[in-house]
């Protein structure tokens, strides 16, 4: 009888073996007391197993941690060493460095001391050497030259890390010509004495990990960030090296880029029911698909175009190595310099107004200032918008804005029907004029009729306004305003004839003639622009018509309400040598 | 009647913040249990099951509706749990001294072969390379099927098949013969 191998009993009892296979040995196993006892074996030596088999809970302050953990806003994360105990051979590997070091005092090299990065949460346990070396060993503390020579290695784990307080401020700005957010943040480290470690992990953000920066606001002349260094194998981390003069807490700001953060302005527009004026509400809609929750964040938008080499998100998304680190950041104030190619002069900052005054306290106030060609809006006061929420910002309110109505008729680009136009101007008469308006969807209601109620009339985008800027919003087809053109009589006249009595010249002319029905209960301006098909032409008629461009002339007429209004004209075209005349 | 792990998710997912505690309690035995047999230290274990949070409290956003939770938590917390292996093996100086637990209610010499018997069954599940380890962790001590393994390790279930026999094999060489005396 052939006997099945312990390889494949194992596998047998682990439920390993394809349905056929385990056939085969069941059907042997019915006959085979030597294979038997061969599975039982297996079977008592496995259940060795059991004696790991308990049910462990994790303990209620770990719990606790990882609660307060996420609710934290951020999932970026700063993080520093943990104080070292559990890390002891991680100190003993910087201390056999410390040893071999040249030109460190005695009483370091005999004092079984320290450096280590691992040696503790920053600010609280760390620093190279202090002390922790000088309490093991009662030695001398060493001196800043000293700590200063035994830069440590990069720590190999990011296990053993704490998160850091966090952020006390951060700013948004964000340019919506690019998919570009500049992110500054200022968050208050507590440092020691000596080399400090400082981690920043950035996974599941779209932050570009070449963009970032840090330095100090307070004690900077005390404090040195020497390096950002981008450890291997451990991706979507940086870790900066800073060395610190003194024990203490010190305030820092961190700024990196970041895509994902895009706003888009609307505007709302209700007309008065004359509607020789209109009410107009806007808003600032900010979508947050960054990855990154930013609490009371301070939002500043700019308006302009940018030049970039990379998109921000392709740089987000590269795996290390991550390139240069670093961007140049002139000072805290709004100058902001990422690139040679866009630089923002700080003496071209200059606050112009407030765009707006308005009582209703939840109405965010913008504050423009012009970056050189930019414009930059900053909402007033600070708001939380979380990673994949979108959140709209009352910006502005404006009442009893004038507007024109015209409706406008052009057979060559809508056929026979006419458009609704309503225009505003970007001036102080007209209620606004104090600060360009950016780029946006605008929706515009009016009342239906004597009831209060509002109907939809219409939507259009605006580009952006400059102030003293009049900007026209198309409202769609009128159905109460009709402009029927008719073509009455065409006749030639004018002959001219060559030398050999053939015709060389001629004048086409035409009869038209157009009737304008006004339905609506008020006067409506009407723009008929009629093309002559040609660029030598003449037109006579009693209405009040203005040359447009070379081929085409427009009628403007006011039509009173619910009435009809007949233009007639003659159209002459010239040809062939009558045109040289 | 208790929500589905699903529902809990989705619900966290979808902005409700009472929903997290719920679920993070409700595997703090089992998901703890994995880890720990994974790196035998209750600290670095703690460490992994606080990762393995955090990975889940960040990436709630893209939790799928329907998803079997479980599978999910456990794919992430054994993504975490390699790692972690790994780079401890790299720097097998940085393990600390655990104290045994011994079952307290047997005699001085029976607590004494137990521990014994722990101590070589450990040492033995620490030899084996960590998918597995995972593997093996997985299916014999969580009681997940061998489908579900694939499904948590992200790989097919041929290859869980080849990791568990490989473990199995080793195991045989390392465990005691003749089993629980």
């Amino acid at each position: 009888m052939t006997h099945f191998s312990t390889d494949q009993l194992r596998e047998y009892q682990f439920n390993l073996l394809p349905e056929t296979e385990r056939g085969k040995i069941d059907a042997h196993l019915q006959r085979c007391a030597e294979c038997r006892d061969a599975l039982q074996a297996i079977e008592a030596q496995f259940a060795a197993l059991d004696v790991l088999n308990e049910q462990p809970e994790v303990s209620e302050e770990r719990i606790e941690a990882v609660l307060a953990e996420c609710r934290q806003p951020g999932r970026s994360k700063l993080l520093v060493w943990r104080p070292a105990i559990i890390l002891a051979a991680a100190a003993s590997i910087a201390f056999a460095f410390l040893l071999i070091r040249p030109g460190l005092p005695v009483e370091d090299r005999t004092a079984g001391g320290p450096p280590a990065p691992a040696s503790g949460r920053l600010g609280e346990a760390n620093s190279t050497s202090t002390d922790s070396g000088a309490r093991t060993a009662g030695t001398a503390v060493p001196t800043l030259a000293a700590l200063r020579a035994s830069q440590p290695f990069a720590p190999a784990s990011n296990i053993e890390l704490n998160v850091l307080p966090r952020r006390d401020e951060v700013q948004l700005t964000i340019y919506n010509a690019e998919d570009l957010t500049l992110v500054r943040e200022t968050r208050k480290m507590t440092l020691k004495r000596g080399w400090n470690w400082l981690q920043f992990m950035w996974s599941n953000t779209l932050i570009d990990p070449t963009s970032l920066d840090l330095r100090p606001v307070t004690h900077a002349d005390q404090i040195e960030i020497t390096q950002l260094v981008y450890p291997p194998r451990l991706n979507e981390l940086a870790r900066w090296t800073i060395f610190s003069e003194f024990s203490g807490e010190a305030e820092f700001e961190l700024t990196y880029f970041t895509s994902g953060l895009k706003w888009n302005a609307f505007y709302e527009a209700t007309l008065a029911p004359d509607q020789q004026s209109m009410k107009l509400k806007s808003y600032v809609r900010i979508d947050n698909g960054s990855g990154e929750d930013y609490e009371n964040a301070e939002t500043r938008l700019v308006v302009g175009e940018i030049n970039i080499d990379e998109k921000i998100a392709t740089l987000a998304k590269r795996t290390p190595p991550y390139g240069t680190p670093g961007i140049e950041v002139l000072s805290r104030s709004n100058t902001v310099s990422a690139n040679d190619k866009w630089q923002f002069n700080r003496q071209e900052v200059e606050i112009e107004a407030r765009f707006f005054n308005y009582d209703a306290e939840d109405i965010k106030e913008i504050f423009k200032k012009a970056l050189s060609e930019y414009q930059l809006y900053t909402i007033e006061g600070r708001e939380t918008i979380r990673d994949g929420w979108g959140k709209r910002l009352p910006n502005i309110e404006a009442q009893e804005i004038g507007v024109t109505n015209l409706y406008k008729f052009e057979a060559e680009r809508w056929g026979d029907q006419t458009i609704r136009y309503l225009s505003i101007a970007n001036t102080e008469t007209c209620k606004l004029g104090k600060a360009p308006l950016p780029e946006g969807q605008v929706r515009v209601f009016g009342h239906a009729g004597e009831t209060e109620s509002l109907v939809y009339v219409g939507a259009s985008s605006i580009q952006y306004i400059p102030v003293g800027e009049k900007v026209e919003l198309e409202l769609g087809v009128a159905r109460k305003v009709m402009v029927a053109p008719k073509r009455m009589r065409t006749r030639t006249e004018n002959f001219e004839f060559d030398q050999k009595g053939n015709i060389s010249g001629w004048d086409e002319i035409t009869d038209w003639k157009i009737e304008i029905t006004n339905a609506e209960d008020r006067p409506v301006d009407v723009e008929i622009m009629r093309w002559a098909e040609s660029a030598d032409w003449k037109v006579e008629t009693d209405a009040a018509v203005t040359t447009y461009d070379a081929e085409h002339f427009r009628f403007m007429e006011t039509i009173e309400p619910r009435s009809k209004r007949t233009i007639e004209y003659e159209l002459t075209v010239q040809h062939g040598t009558r045109r040289e005349e | 009647m208790e929500q589905s792990d699903e529902l809990l998710m989705e619900a966290y997912r979808d902005g409700d913040q009472t929903a997290f505690p719920a679920l993070l309690r409700r595997y703090k035995s089992g998901l703890y249990g994995y880890l720990m047999r994974m790196v035998h230290n209750s600290e670095t274990a703690e460490d992994l099951f606080q990762e393995t949070f955090l990975r889940v409290h960040q990436k709630a956003h893209t939790y799928r509706t329907g998803a079997r939770f479980k599978s999910w938590l456990f794919t992430i917390a054994t993504r975490i749990a390699i790692d972690s292996i790994r780079k401890n093996n790299r720097s097998p100086e940085t393990q600390p001294f655990e104290i045994e637990q011994t079952d307290p209610a047997g005699t001085p010499d029976e607590q004494t072969a137990q521990s014994e018997l722990r101590h070589r069954v450990k040492a033995a599940v620490e030899t084996l390379p960590p998918k597995q380890r995972a593997a093996l962790v997985l299916a014999y001590y969580q009681g997940h099927t061998y489908p579900e393994v694939a499904e948590i390790m992200g790989c097919s279930l041929g290859t869980v098949k080849t990791h568990m026999s490989r473990a199995l094999k080793t195991l045989a060489v390392k465990l005691p013969q003749g089993g629980l005396r």
